[in-house]
Formats: structure tokens, sequence, C-alpha cells
């Protein structure tokens, strides 16, 4: 996707937002060009929420200027929300009414009806794979089935933007997956694709390119690659082990090529400049700690070390 | 516009599915108005006729005097062997009390000594006892109007000619209650107008309440990110809450008009006071949606205000005659003014005596709604 190509679909410019004492979104500012995925990465609480429900117009910014498909954004404006489409984190339907009935009632508010409502809701129940039950009522699907309505809803008046809210949190594994194809499917389409997410993988298989952000503020951006790239010759070294894991990690930390570390479940993640050469020191040290390592390994650097090269620590954090 | 009537449609749709939501507003308050208008039909004295034995011991001019000024009373005299059976009997239920006129009642009129009538009653029927006590009273006061005028006559023998002619005529003070037993709804009518409003605020409750739940749901968030104003949203859910309440209340007056006999005075009337009574239920239920945070917290609030509302507001007694305190705590209550235009239009009043409660009532509307447009900013963020 060459993004100078096109003018683009969303751009947000020094998005700010605060709550009481705390600044959720801090100057936050990127731009997704038409048929690209962009992803917001970051763990629980770094401002993907607050941005995406700024960008989805259901909440106005303190600062900063939002516009999709070339109109400015806000709470009250009709046509840069009639481009946007939004999944929203948990799910959002009427169990009590069926799929075609939900796809129906969403796609009116979108200035859908008659024949062309019908249509395009036949349309999206064939995407979502739920023609054959369009008429059950939604409380009697499956988990599955209730996410790609969930999605389906988004989807359903052709936006030219569409938001997805960590839609794959709680879900099982094949709907995950599901819900990944779909996405891909839909940017391939030409849909430009707002996602956030924590889960690293998610970001590298979905996104051509990620904004990483922690504690409101947009830390990085690019594509993997580019991203990537800011690690220099950092490895990333994940140490399994038992014992004071914390008191380890703080002693590998001094460590002068070691430049981060974070501890996770019995283990212990390390941003290391030249690991090979260093690697017998920092298992020295863990052992000193008071740590018995069970297992080393040193991992290809990706977006989750980017993350601990540009915060410090992990993003399950 | 439009989107307010996507919106209701949807709300109404969803309804329609909601078993509870029909219980509420259609089968509740039709069971409880039959159950209290038939159990407590002889609650309101308007259209009550009391069973009073009489046991006659004198069997003179003084008893029948008895009988001819007890007959404007709203009683059934029933006469009685001897005071024995008339105990029983009450303490059977089957007479509300009893009264004992003694031998030589009509003596009492020649001069002779003064005698005490007897007043039969059952712990367990007090108003029947003070109707009876009343009667007896009333008597009492009579005999001694004979008396002070035969003694201003001079000629104590005349006492029973006075008697007798006083009985046969007309008083020349009539007595015509026009704030009371004229305008008391019977029992079925009541009841039927009580529980109509009182399950009214449970009824409305679906519509604007429903708010919290499309927000614990995250329908409200998709709805927000739609091209539709906010406004849309918030009109649609009250109008929702306006739709149930007005095919409720109307369900119920034909219901209960057809199958029950309650008698709802002028359709026009009703109608407006309907109206009226529907959009006030909506404004006060808003108003204290918009302090919960939960649908679960507005769910106990609503219930808490409907019911303390509906006590204080005449939906299971009518405690407006209670006075004092309650009486004017009352008279703010929604229920309490509706009761009342209802009661004026029953008692035959022009449509012009409903100006008053539907005044008060749009006044509570609009006040509970203006504060509830105030605070419900806060329900429809994400």
């Amino acid at each position: 996707m060459n993004r100078e190509q096109n003018s683009s679909v969303l751009h947000c410019e020094g998005l700010r937002k605060r709550f009481g004492e705390i600044e959720a979104v801090r100057g936050v500012s990127f731009e997704i060009a038409p048929g690209e995925s962009y992803g917001l990465l970051g763990p629980n609480g770094a401002g993907k929420t607050t941005t995406i429900s700024i960008v989805a117009g259901l909440l106005e910014a303190d600062a900063g200027e939002v516009t999709v498909a070339g109109n400015r954004l806000t709470t009250k404006s009709v046509a840069a929300k009639a481009a946007i489409g939004f999944v929203p984190q948990d799910l959002a339907i009427y169990p009590d009414l069926t799929a075609r009935e939900n796809l129906s009632f969403f796609v009116k508010l979108y200035g859908l009806r008659g024949k062309a409502n019908r249509a395009r809701v036949k349309e999206v129940l064939e995407i979502i794979g739920l023609s054959e039950r369009a008429d059950d009522q939604a409380k009697k699907y499956s988990g599955g089935m209730k996410r790609r309505l969930n999605i389906g809803i988004g989807l359903l008046h052709s936006p030219k933007l569409l938001i997805l809210d960590e839609p794959t949190v709680g879900v099982d594994p094949q709907s995950r997956n599901a819900i990944l194809e779909s996405v891909e499917q839909l940017s391939g389409q030409g849909m430009a694709v707002l996602y956030t997410t924590h889960y690293m993988e998610e970001a590298e298989r979905l996104c051509d390119r990620v904004g990483i952000i922690d504690r409101g503020e947009l830390k990085a951006e690019g594509t993997r690659e580019e991203l990537v790239a800011l690690l220099g010759e950092h490895d990333k070294v994940h140490l399994t082990g038992s014992g004071h894991l914390e008191a380890a990690a703080k002693a590998c930390a001094e460590i002068d090529a070691v430049e981060a570390a974070s501890v996770g479940q019995e283990s212990i993640e390390l941003l290391v400049e030249g690991a090979s050469a260093i690697l017998p020191e920092i298992l020295t040290t863990a052992s000193s700690a008071g740590v018995t390592v069970h297992s080393v390994e040193m991992e290809e650097p990706n977006l989750e070390a980017v993350f601990l090269h540009l915060t410090g620590r992990a993003l399950r954090d | 516009m439009r989107a307010t009537l996507l919106i209701t449609a949807k709300d109404l749709r969803q309804r329609l599915r909601d078993r509870s939501a029909f219980l509420v507003a259609f089968v509740a308050p039709l069971a409880l108005a039959f159950a209290m208008g038939v159990t407590i039909s002889g609650f309101s004295a308007g259209g009550a006729t009391y069973q009073i034995g009489v046991v006659n011991l004198d069997r003179g001019q003084a008893a029948t005097a008895f009988f001819s000024t007890a007959e404007q009373a709203p009683v059934q005299l029933n006469t009685e062997k001897n005071a024995a059976s008339a105990r029983k009997r009450v303490k059977d239920g089957k007479l509300d009390a009893a009264i004992v006129l003694p031998r030589g009642l009509s003596a009492t009129f020649l001069g002779g000594p003064a005698v005490q009538i007897d007043v039969i009653g059952d712990r367990n029927n007090q108003v029947g006892a003070l109707v009876a006590r009343a009667l007896s009273d009333s008597y009492a006061s009579y005999a001694r109007t004979i008396q002070l005028a035969a003694r201003a006559l001079g000629n104590a023998t005349s006492s029973l000619q006075i008697a007798q002619k006083g009985s046969s005529l007309r008083s020349p003070v009539a007595v015509s209650d026009t704030s009371t037993t004229r305008k008391n709804l019977d029992p079925k009518t009541y009841y039927a107008a009580a529980m109509a409003v009182f399950f009214l605020f449970f009824a409305v409750q679906f519509g604007i309440s429903s708010l919290l739940d499309e927000r614990r749901d995250g329908t409200l968030a998709r709805m927000l990110a739609a091209p539709i104003p906010r406004r849309a949203i918030v009109g649609a859910k009250a109008l929702t809450s306006v739709v149930i309440g007005l095919t409720s209340m109307v369900v119920l007056a034909l219901t209960t008009h057809y199958a029950l006999g309650a008698h709802w005075g002028n359709p026009l009337g009703i109608g407006v006071l309907i109206v009226c009574a529907v959009l006030a239920a909506t404004g006060v239920t808003a108003f204290v949606t918009t302090l919960a945070k939960t649908q679960e917290q507005a769910n106990a609030w609503l219930s808490m205000v409907s019911i303390i509302l509906g006590m204080l507001g005449g939906s299971f007694f009518p405690v407006a005659q209670a006075g004092g305190v309650v009486s004017v705590l009352s008279k703010m209550t929604p229920h309490a003014w509706f009761l009342s235009g209802l009661q004026d239009l029953s008692s035959g009043e022009p449509l012009s005596s409903i100006v008053e409660p539907s005044i008060v009532l749009l006044a509570i509307a609009a006040a509970c709604g203006a504060l509830a447009l105030v605070r419900v900013r806060k329900l429809i963020e994400p």
C-alpha cells in the first residue's frame, strides 16, 4: 500500500482527552490511507479505547482534530460519521432481536431503507455466514456467531473507515481466527481499518502500519520493519524460571548491555544489545538473585520487543 | 424525527417480546384492580349500604318515628327479635351493627323516665358500629328537640303529636354532600383507576430506563457512532415510555369498563387526564433514571419511588382522607391528581373540572422532564 498516492481516510492531529486528573490521550496524531490497516498497539489502559471513542465520534476531544473522508468529525457531525463503521469491544447487539432485525435497524440509522436496506442486509448476512440463522433471535447464537453479527453491523453501510476496538478479547481461538480473516478480507477490498489490540501477533498479522501507544502517547508508528529497525542490534531474551524474578530482573537491568527488563508469569523478558556475548553474564546475575533458570530463548526482534524498547515495560504489564 | 421513530419502533418491538412488560403494563394492574375492587367493595362510603338491626322493645309511636328519621341514611334497617339474636347476627357478620330501642321509649315523650338506646357493634366492623351510633345520636337529638318544643308549648302530652307531625315534615334545612359522597368513585372504578396509574409508573420504565440497558450492552455506543443526533436517542426513549404508558392506560380503562363495570366518566376528559398522567409518569421516571448509574440501581430506585408515590397518592386506599401531613404529601403525587380529576369527571362535573389536575400533572411532567434533560447528557456518554 503506497500511502502517499492516496489522500487519507482518517486524519487525527494532536488529540487530547482528560478525565478529571487523568490525561487519557496526550497529543495523539496519525492518519490512515484507503485500504490501509492501521493497528493501535498498547497494553490495557494505554488510551486505545479513548482514542477510538474520539475517532468514532462518541467522545469529544478536549483538543485536536479528526477528519474522516474529508469531513471534520465531532460528536454531532453527520457526514463524517456516515463514513465510519464501528465495532465496539464488547458485543453490541440486541439479543432479543433476530440477526436480520439487528442489521436492518442499524442500517436504517445510516439512512438505508426499503429495497436497498433488504438487499444490503442479505449481503452482509452472507458475508458473516448467518443467512441460514438470520431469523433466529441473537440470544440463541453461539459466541462466535454473535461476534460475527457484531462485526457485520459495522460493515452494513459499506463504510470508508472500519474501526474495530479489540474485537478478539475473550474470543475462542476458532472465532478469533475467523475475525482476523474477515478483517484481512475487508482491508483487501479497499476499506481502511483502524484496529486496536494488545496482542502483538494480531497487530503483526493484520496491520500495514502500527502505532505504539502507551500512557496516552503515541510512542512510534510505522510498518513492522520500520518499528523493528528502531531496535538496532537489540535482541529479545526470554528467560523462564522460578524464584525471585523481580529481584533478578532488577539486577539484570543493571547490566550495561541490557536496555530494558520486565517480569512476566514465571519469566523475565530482556531487551539486550549483542545478546549472544552477554548471555552468560545474564544467567549468572539471575542465579545470584535467587532465580533457578529453566530455559533461555533468544527471539527475533518483534513488536513486543519494540514496545519494551520504547516504554521500558512489556505489553501485558 | 425519523431516527426517533426508528428507535422507538425497535424499542417497542423488544418490549412486545418481553413478557415482563406485558405483565406489568396489563396483567398485574387488571388482576389487582379486580381483586381490590371486589374484596374492598365496602371501603368507599359513597356506594355502601349498611345493614343495621333494630330490636324494637318499645313498639310505640316513638319507635315508628325512629324508623322514619332513619330513612335518609345509607342503611337498611332489619327488625330483630331480641338483643341476643341481634348480637349473634352482628358477631356472625350478617349485620354491620344493631340498635336496641328500649321499653318505655315512647313514655319518655309523655314525661316518663329517661331511657337508654343500646348500640351493638363488633370490633371487626367499626364503621358499622359508628353508623349505628350516628343514627342513635341523631335520634336522641331529635327526641330532645321534640321535648323542648313540647315544654315551650307548656303541654307535655303534645310531645308525641309533635313527634308524629315532625317525622312527616320536610326539614327546612337540606344537606347536600357534594365533596365526598357524590364524588366518591365506586370501588371497581376507584381501584381500576388506582391500579392503572400505579402500574403506569412501572410500565413507563420500560422506555426511558432502557437507556441504561443500551449503555451497559454497548448498543448505545453504536447508536452514538451513527449519523443521528443524540437528542433522537433520548427522544425515542421518552416516546417509547409514552406509547407504552398510553397503551397500558387505554387498554386498562376499556377492559375494566367492559369487563368489570368500572365507570371512568367522560371519554374526552379521561383521555386528557390519561395523557397528562402518562407525561407526568414519564417525567418522574426519566428524572429518577438519570440519577442512577446502573440499570440495577435505576430499577431499585424507580420501584421505591413508584411504590411511595402510589401509596401516598391513594393507589391502595384513599389516603387523602387521612388529613394532616399525609393529605398534603398526597397532593404532591401525580396519582392523587389523576384520581381527583377522575372523581370529578365521574361525579358529572363539567370538563373544566379537570383543568386544575391536568395543569398540575403537566407541571410535574415539565419540571421532572427538564431536570432529566439536564442530567441525561451524562447517561449518553459511552
